[in-house]
């Protein structure tokens, strides 16, 4: 009798324990779910892309290709590209005749440069090399490159130059359309 | 104590469950991307750049779609307190909008020129498709077309496009602050130069500002004022999208890389950047990639390409594999590491040629760069069997590295089964070897020789060709030929290929061949059939049956009065009892043909006077054959009655006495003749 009623005892404490621990499963499972919410609640707001995709499929050598829909900064991009759009069509860029040519590299073996904010064949582009009272220049043409005007390489070398030491150089661009110089650069010659 | 423990463990077990509910939950962000990892000198590699490719058609209208899940041609979604519609119309840009993955237009064709040496054929087609051509035309990844679409004028995620942004979809005519140039103006115009261009930038590479390995200066902003650093060039894809966009990302750009920077920032080789990585992953190539279009099958001499669906049984073909280096090793087809085309295994299309029946091929060019193409090209025979034969191949650096799958390099051919081969023979005729004369199958002479011609219909579906891999040939198909003359046969159980090249169902070929008749008088079949060789027999026809009869040449028989012995000079004639040692003397031996053969001194039975003992001590060097045939019959013919002579010279013994041997006619490869009394020849030197 007494073995008895310590086994009934004995049942009821596991049913209780298992209760509880059930409750504190319960519990912790609602406490990370509402963590993970908290941490989340505006993500359909900020995604920003770099999550893995979860839609996709493979290209022809067997790279993944991310086929989710657009993210939010796609959209807000794209949102933001309609919007430029509109504002150009009630304000149309009309272009300049001032331009500022830009050296993309001058060395003693010549200049490489493009001209912003025009996209034209037929213009000339004309170096000019100063040190000092020296000075000489070479021209190139202008061709048309996608968003810019390319000026042909001036191609040069050591004996193109009276002297050694520092040299500068211009870049001017003269069209019907467009004019302008642009920034000095400086470059040794030995 | 006990509820403490109880109560620590279950505290624990909480926050481990709650803990592990959110590591399972969160996404992982092990791969965002980071402003810090973009490197101006290296947006992207050539391997990736130059690898026209990557994406099928329907890969690409897949990806469009995604993209765009509804596309709001109305305009019917709000907008700033009215709808889209409204909002576009009052900027000229009215509904309906037609999305990308939608759109569609006439195109022009474009010949193939160095820059695009795809050419185009022009017509109506979808965006995808036009994407899908050009990138293979001008040999550039598809991606980089989908993103630069997207980095100037936001097409691939616009749900509501305005006609100006595909009519300056990839910016290609757009200066920074003046109007687009009309003249490229269009959807696929825009394209395909944007492609061309970036082609141009590698082909020229002179001519442009930005150059692979060489160090430029490149603007933040197109406002000067707002600086910018000298960029070293990398790769040549980096070089061409700073030609394309001359501006770089600033700090405050790249350290907002999902938004926007500052007043000196620009946003497109960013965006580029940022926005493949996030489409279609890393920008940079690993070490041995490969990217192919598929295989071209040539004929044999390499002359024309051939439908890889429809190759001839047993024919030797070349197949050649285009591969775009779309990694960022540089191919060598020399030194520890050549790049070999290869299988996994041993392939059944090895032949001749082949390094080893897993390596078909050595690369052709002796070095490919990231973005070049080199090829692989190797000779195969097609199986005999009709039916379809897959196998993979693909390139590997020897001893370092296998290349990367790619799904157009399964090589896959369909053999054509030739047809079926049947017969039905209309008979044979037989001719003398000059074919002057048609001669009576029943009455052949003993080994005579003689022209077979048989003649039979195509009655199969295959046309009969006498080359190529599938000869047809008249065989035997057991055994060899008692007929065979081996000189003239292709073998003993092939007497002949058709005569004619080509024979077409309906029409009649033929078969010619020589033959000898057996030696031995009697009858003779051979069931002869045609083959076509390495494929199949033909039907048995009852009537193919090739037969003959020998007939006997009748007998051989003699009579003589005896020998004649003259002097050398045959002016004096000789008694054989009183002959010089070791001196030459001519003989006459006058015969008469006793039987019913006539005789001959020609052809297969020539008739020759010889010693029955196989060798003469009276031998001289003017003796027919050896030292037992003395001599042809001096007559080309004697008829049954008819007499014929023999005439030949001796030497005499050098030891003194009597010497004694018998001579008679043989006919050669037949019968000897009967003995005579008078057949010995007897003399006495002193």
């Amino acid at each position: 009798m007494y073995l008895l009623m310590l086994r009934q005892n004995k049942t009821k404490t596991s049913k209780k324990k298992l209760l509880i621990v059930g409750g504190a499963v319960a519990a912790a499972l609602l406490l990370g779910g509402g963590i993970f919410w908290l941490a989340n609640r505006n993500d359909s707001t900020i995604s920003d892309g770099n999550d893995d995709p979860t839609a996709t499929t493979l290209d022809n050598q067997g790279e993944t290709i991310s086929l989710d829909p657009p993210s939010e900064s796609d959209k807000q991009e794209t949102e933001q590209h309609k919007q430029d759009l509109g504002n150009q069509a009630q304000n149309p860029p009309v272009g300049s005749n001032a331009v500022t040519p830009v050296i993309t590299s001058a060395s003693v073996n010549g200049v490489y440069a493009y001209v912003p904010g025009i996209f034209e064949e037929g213009g000339t582009c004309t170096a000019n090399f100063s040190s000092g009272n020296q000075k000489f220049s070479r021209a190139s043409q202008g061709f048309q490159n996608v968003q810019n005007t390319g000026c042909a390489p001036i191609n040069l070398s050591r004996s193109d130059f009276p002297s050694a030491g520092t040299w500068n150089v211009t870049v001017t661009y003269t069209s019907p359309k467009a004019t302008g110089t642009s920034q000095n650069q400086a470059f040794e010659v030995k | 104590m006990k509820r403490l423990c109880f109560s620590t463990i279950l505290t624990s077990l909480v926050i481990a469950i709650a803990f592990a509910t959110i590591s399972v939950v969160l996404p992982s962000r092990a791969n965002a991307l980071s402003g810090s990892d973009f490197n101006a000198g290296r947006i992207m590699d050539d391997g990736i750049f130059f690898n026209g490719n990557t994406l099928g058609y329907d890969t690409i209208q897949q990806f469009l779609n995604s993209k765009v899940p509804v596309c709001d041609t109305n305009g019917t979604q709000p907008r700033g307190g009215t709808t889209r519609g409204a909002y576009g119309a009052s900027v000229g840009n009215p509904p309906p909008y037609i999305c990308l993955k939608d759109y569609t237009q006439n195109t022009p064709a474009k010949a193939a020129d160095a820059y695009c040496p795809g050419g185009l054929g022009g017509g109506m087609k979808s965006s995808a498709s036009i994407i899908y051509e050009v990138a293979r035309a001008c040999n550039i990844n598809p991606k980089v077309l989908l993103v630069l679409l997207q980095k100037e004028q936001s097409l691939i995620t616009d749900d509501w496009p305005w006609p100006i942004q595909y009519r300056s979809a990839t910016g290609y005519g757009c200066p920074d602050t003046a109007p687009c140039d009309a003249e490229y103006y269009g959807f696929f115009n825009q394209v395909y130069n944007a492609a061309r261009q970036f082609q141009r930038y590698r082909v020229q590479a002179n001519l442009f500002n930005y150059r692979v390995g060489v160090s430029s200066y490149v603007q933040y902003n197109p406002n000067a004022g707002c600086g910018g650093t000298n960029v070293y060039m990398q790769t040549q894809a980096t070089a061409a999208l700073y030609n394309y966009t001359p501006y770089q990302p600033n700090g405050p750009a790249l350290s907002n890389l999902y938004g926007t920077g500052d007043g000196c920032s620009a946003y497109g080789n960013r965006n580029f950047w940022r926005m493949y990585n996030d489409w279609f992953g890393s920008t940079y190539a690993e070490s041995y990639r490969w990217s192919t279009s598929g295989y071209s099958i040539y004929n044999e001499d390499k002359s024309y390409t051939v439908d890889p669906g429809r190759l001839e049984p047993g024919k030797k073909y070349f197949a050649r594999i285009s591969a775009v280096n779309t990694g960022a090793a540089i191919w060598t087809n020399t030194g520890y590491n050549p790049v070999m085309l290869g299988a996994g295994g041993d392939s059944r299309f090895c032949t001749a040629g082949w390094f080893a029946c897993n390596r078909p091929a050595l690369l052709q060019q002796a070095s490919v760069s990231p973005g070049q193409t080199g090829t692989f090209e190797f000779p195969f025979y097609a199986p005999y069997t009709p039916g379809e034969y897959r196998e993979s191949f693909k390139p590997v650096a020897e001893m370092l590295s296998w290349f990367n799958d790619d799904v157009n390099a399964s090589f896959g051919i369909r053999v054509e089964s030739p047809g079926s081969f049947s017969w039905n023979t209309t008979g044979y005729t037989i001719q003398n070897v000059a074919k002057s004369q048609y001669m009576d199958p029943g009455n052949l002479e003993p080994g005579q020789h003689y022209v077979a011609q048989i003649s039979g219909v195509n009655t199969g579906t295959a046309t009969w060709k006498n080359n190529g891999p599938i000869p047809v040939m008249l065989g035997l198909a057991r055994g060899d030929s008692g007929f065979c003359v081996p000189v003239k046969w292709h073998a003993c159980n092939r007497p002949a290929k058709l005569t004619q090249a080509s024979v077409a169902p309906g029409q009649t070929g033929t078969f010619e061949f020589e033959f000898v008749a057996p030696r031995a008088p009697g009858t003779y079949y051979d069931h002869f059939s045609p083959v076509a060789e390495m494929f199949s027999w033909f039907n048995t026809d009852p009537d193919s049956l090739f037969g003959i009869r020998v007939a006997s040449p009748g007998t051989f028989s003699w009579s003589t009065n005896g020998y004649r012995i003259m002097n050398q000079a045959r002016n004096q004639d000789m008694d054989p009892g009183r002959l010089q040692r070791n001196t030459v003397y001519a003989v006459t031996l006058t015969v008469t043909n006793t039987g019913t053969a006539t005789w001959k001194n020609n052809g297969l039975l020539p008739v020759t006077l010889a010693a029955p003992s196989n060798t003469s001590a009276l031998c001289t060097e003017n003796w027919y054959a050896r030292c037992n045939r003395l001599v042809l019959l001096k007559e080309a013919s004697v008829a049954p009655g008819q007499t014929g002579t023999f005439e030949f010279e001796f030497r005499t013994p050098i030891a003194l006495g009597p010497y004694r041997q018998d001579f008679k006619p043989v006919a050669e490869m037949f019968s000897w003749f009967n003995d005579h009394p008078n057949q010995t020849f007897g003399i006495w030197t002193y």
